[in-house]
C-alpha cells in the first residue's frame, strides 16, 4: 500500500513496437518465448550470431557482443515501419568488450604490439559504432553501464530521448557476454549467459491500451521475477503479466500496461 | 533546453589539483608538464599527462573501490564536497544522481591484477573487479561517497563519454527524477590506451601540436572533473548539448567534418543560439592529422572566426574525462570577472597547415569578447560519436 501511495510516474507512456533477442542457445524468437515460459534452453549452441544482413567486410571485424547487438537490432525493425537509420539508440552493457580487453592485456603482458582492429574494438560502445555504419544511422546514440542497474538506467535514457524527440523511435539494447578469465572468477553473480535483447520503443498515445507506464517508489517491494533485469522485463512483456517491478539501489521501478490501470 | 546551473567544479589533471593552479596553467602555458612514460609493447618513451600530485587514500569504508582511477575521482570530489552536501540538504538525497563519463574506468587495477595472474596464477588479494574496474563502479563509488540516493551510472563512449554525461544528467532532471546531478568524467593512464594509440600510430613523438603543419599525434593524459549540475540556473549554466554519429568508420572521423558540424549545430539549437553568439570554442584538437583536418573544416564551415584553442598539449588527451575536463576549462573562463575573462591559450609551434582552413587560435592573454557570454566545447570519439556542449554565463 505504501508503495502505491509513494509511487511517482516517470516520463511519458511508451509503446514497445517489437523485440528481438539472441543467445548462443536461444537463437529464434520462438525459442525465447519457450524459455521465458518454461526455462527450457536449446541443446544446440550456436557459436556466434550469423548477422546475414551485415556486409562481410564489416562482419569479420565484429566482436561477439557487436554481432549479438547487430543480430537483434537489425531484426527488431522488421515489420514496424521504422527505418533503422531514423531511430535514436541506447545501448546498455555491464561489461562491454571485456573479452577483447582480456585478450589485449595478454598481448601487453607478452610485450607484443597490439592489433589496431582489436584495440579499436575494445571500447565499451564498439557495437553502436558498427550499428551506425551498417545502417548509416547518424542519430543520437548513448552507451551506459551501471552493473545490475544498467537496464533500468538505459530505459530512463530511452524515455528521456523520446521525450525530447517524440517523433523518433528509440532502439534500446542490452547486451553482455560471459566475462573472460580472470575477471569471471572475481564475480559473485553467475554471469554465465551471453545474450542481447533489443526493444524498439516509441512514444505512446495516452489512450493506447498497450502503452507502458513507469512508476518509481521507495518501497522494498520484491522484483516480479528472480532473473536478470532485462530478462525479467522481457518475460513480463511476453507473458502479458499485469506489471513488472525491478529494483535498483534505493528504488523500485514498476511498469504497468495501460489496460491494467483502473 | 532550459539552462541548468553548473554551481561547483572540482578538477585534477597534470596541471594541478586546484582550480586556481589549473586556470593559471591553461591561460599562461609557459612549459609542458607532460612527463615520459615507457610503452610496454615497444619499449618506446612517450610523453603523457600523468598526475604527479599525491592522491588521497579512499575513506576506510570504501577501500574496496581503491584504484588510481577512483582516487582521481575522489580528488575532484573533495573539491566540491561542500556543494554536494548543500544540494543534498536542499533537494534531498533521493533527488541527487550521479552520471560520470569514463572510457576505461579502473582498468589500471585490472592491468596489475591480470599481469599478476598471468605470472603467478593468483589475483592480488585486494583486487575486486566489480568495485574497481566494472564500468559502472566509479559512479557507484561517487554515489556511496556522496550518500546521494538518486540513479547513478557511467556513460562510456570513449573520448566523448563525459561530454555525453551532461546530456544524460540533463535527462535525469528533465524527467523530474533528480534536481541535482554530480556530473563529470574520469580516466587514468593505463597500458591499454598508451599502447593502443601507439598501435594506431596516433601518439606524438613530442608535445602534441594541434592544427600545425608539423602535427604528428596526441599525448594521453589522465584526470577527473566533477560538476554539480542543478535544476535552478546559476551564474554559469549548461545551456545546450548536441550529439551526432558519423556512421563513417570504426575509429577514424568523417574527413568532411559533417558529423562534427551536426553535433555543434545540435548544441546551438539545444541552447537556442546562433553561431556568432559563441565567444570561445574549446576544440577537440587532438593533434592527429585526421582529427584536426576534419575539425578545422567543421569549425570553418559553421563559425566566422570564433576564437578557439585546444588544451590537449597541456593536459594530454584525457579520453573519457576530456569532455568534462574541457567543459571545466570553459567554466573557469566564464567564472572570471570582466575584464579578466581570459581564454585558454593554444600551445603550438605556430606553423600553419596550408591544407587546413585557418582558425583563430587563442594567444596567451586573449580575453573573451566583451559581448560574449557563451562558450562551446567539442568532443569526438571512436565510432564517430560526437558531442558538443554549450556553457553560458548569466551576466
Amino acid at each position: 500500500m505504501d508503495a502505491q501511495l509513494n509511487s511517482k510516474e516517470i516520463g511519458p507512456p511508451i509503446r514497445i513496437l517489437n523485440w528481438s533477442a539472441w543467445a548462443p542457445n536461444l537463437t529464434a524468437k520462438a525459442a525465447w518465448i519457450d524459455y521465458l515460459k518454461s526455462g527450457t534452453l536449446s541443446d544446440v549452441v550456436v557459436k556466434k550470431p550469423p548477422c546475414k544482413n551485415v556486409p562481410e567486410i564489416l562482419r569479420r571485424r565484429c566482436t561477439f557482443v557487436t554481432r549479438m547487438l547487430l543480430e537483434t537490432s537489425l531484426d527488431v525493425f522488421s515489420g514496424t515501419g521504422v527505418a533503422p537509420d531514423s531511430a535514436q539508440m541506447v545501448f546498455c552493457s555491464c561489461h562491454g568488450e571485456l573479452q577483447v580487453l582480456g585478450s589485449l592485456l595478454h598481448d601487453i603482458h607478452s610485450e607484443v604490439p597490439l592489433s589496431p582492429t582489436q584495440f579499436s574494438n575494445s571500447v565499451h560502445h564498439t557495437a553502436t559504432g558498427y550499428f551506425d555504419l551498417v545502417t548509416k544511422n547518424k542519430q543520437t546514440s548513448r552507451t551506459i553501464s551501471a552493473g545490475m542497474s544498467s537496464f533500468v538506467n538505459g530505459y530512463l535514457e530511452a524515455i528521456g530521448l523520446l521525450k525530447i524527440k517524440p517523433d523518433r523511435a528509440c532502439l534500446l539494447v542490452m547486451a553482455d557476454e560471459t566475462p573472460a578469465q580472470p575477471f569471471a572468477q572475481d564475480l559473485k553473480q553467475p554471469w554465465n549467459f551471453s545474450y542481447a535483447i533489443a526493444w524498439l520503443l516509441e512514444l505512446a498515445k495516452s489512450n493506447d491500451r498497450d502503452a507502458c507506464r513507469l512508476t518509481r517508489s521507495e518501497s522494498s517491494a520484491p522484483c516480479t521475477f528472480d532473473d536478470k533485469p532485462p530478462l525479467s522485463f522481457l518475460r513480463w512483456f511476453v507473458e502479458k503479466e499485469e506489471h513488472c517491478t525491478l529494483k535498483t539501489p534505493n528504488w523500485s521501478w514498476t511498469w504497468t500496461k495501460n489496460h491494467y490501470r483502473p | 533546453m532550459i539552462p541548468l546551473g553548473l554551481t561547483a567544479l572540482g578538477m585534477v589533471n597534470v596541471l594541478g589539483d586546484t582550480l586556481s593552479t589549473i586556470s593559471r596553467n591553461v591561460i599562461y602555458p609557459h612549459d609542458s608538464k607532460l612527463s615520459q612514460v615507457t610503452l610496454k609493447t615497444t619499449g618506446e618513451k612517450v610523453l603523457a599527462g600523468r598526475v604527479l600530485t599525491p592522491l588521497h587514500d579512499l575513506p576506510e569504508e570504501l577501500l574496496e573501490y581503491s584504484c588510481r582511477n577512483h582516487a582521481l575521482a575522489y580528488s575532484a570530489f573533495l573539491q566540491i564536497k561542500n556543494d554536494v552536501s548543500r544540494v543534498i540538504e536542499k533537494y534531498g538525497a533521493e533527488r541527487v544522481g550521479i552520471v560520470l563519463g569514463s572510457s576505461t574506468s579502473g582498468l589500471d587495477a585490472s592491468e596489475t591484477a591480470v599481469f599478476s595472474w598471468l605470472d603467478t596464477g593468483e589475483l592480488p588479494s585486494d583486487y575486486n573487479f566489480l568495485t574497481q574496474h566494472q564500468m559502472g563502479s566509479v559512479s557507484e563509488f561517487i554515489a556511496r561517497l556522496s550518500m546521494s540516493k538518486g540513479p547513478f551510472f557511467t556513460v562510456s563512449t570513449a573520448c566523448s563519454s563525459s561530454a555525453k554525461a551532461f546530456a544524460s544528467a540533463s535527462n535525469l532532471i528533465n524527467l523530474n527524477i533528480c534536481d541535482a546531478v554530480i556530473v563529470g568524467g574520469v580516466d587514468t593512464l593505463c597500458h591499454l590506451t598508451l599502447n593502443g594509440f601507439r598501435t594506431l600510430e596516433l601518439i606524438s613523438n613530442g608535445v602534441s601540436n594541434p592544427f600545425s603543419l608539423n602535427r604528428n599525434g596526441l599525448n594521453i593524459g589522465e584526470g577527473a572533473a566533477l560538476f554539480v549540475l542543478e535544476r535552478s540556473p546559476g551564474i554559469i549554466n549548461l545551456c545546450g548539448v548536441g550529439e551526432s554519429c558519423d556512421a563513417y568508420h570504426v575509429s577514424a572521423p568523417d574527413p568532411t567534418g559533417k558529423g562534427a558540424i551536426s553535433a555543434m549545430e545540435n548544441a546551438l539549437e539545444s541552447a537556442s543560439l546562433k553561431p556568432d553568439e559563441i565567444g570561445y570554442l574549446n576544440l577537440h584538437g587532438t593533434g592527429t592529422p585526421l582529427n584536426d583536418m576534419m575539425e578545422a573544416k567543421a569549425v570553418d564551415a559553421l563559425f566566422n572566426d570564433v576564437p578557439c584553442s585546444s588544451v590537449k598539449p597541456l593536459t594530454g588527451h584525457c579520453l573519457g574525462a576530456a569532455g568534462a575536463m574541457e567543459a571545466g576549462v570553459c567554466w573557469l573562463t566564464l567564472n572570471a570577472e570582466r575584464p579578466n575573462r581570459l581564454m585558454p591559450a593554444h600551445l603550438w609551434d605556430g606553423v600553419s597547415d596550408p591544407d587546413l582552413p585557418q582558425l583563430q587560435l587563442v594567444r596567451e592573454g586573449g580575453t573573451l569578447d566583451r559581448k560574449s557570454t557563451y562558450v562551446m566545447s567539442n568532443s569526438f570519439a571512436f565510432g564517430g560519436s560526437n558531442c558538443s556542449v554549450v556553457l553560458g554565463r548569466d551576466g
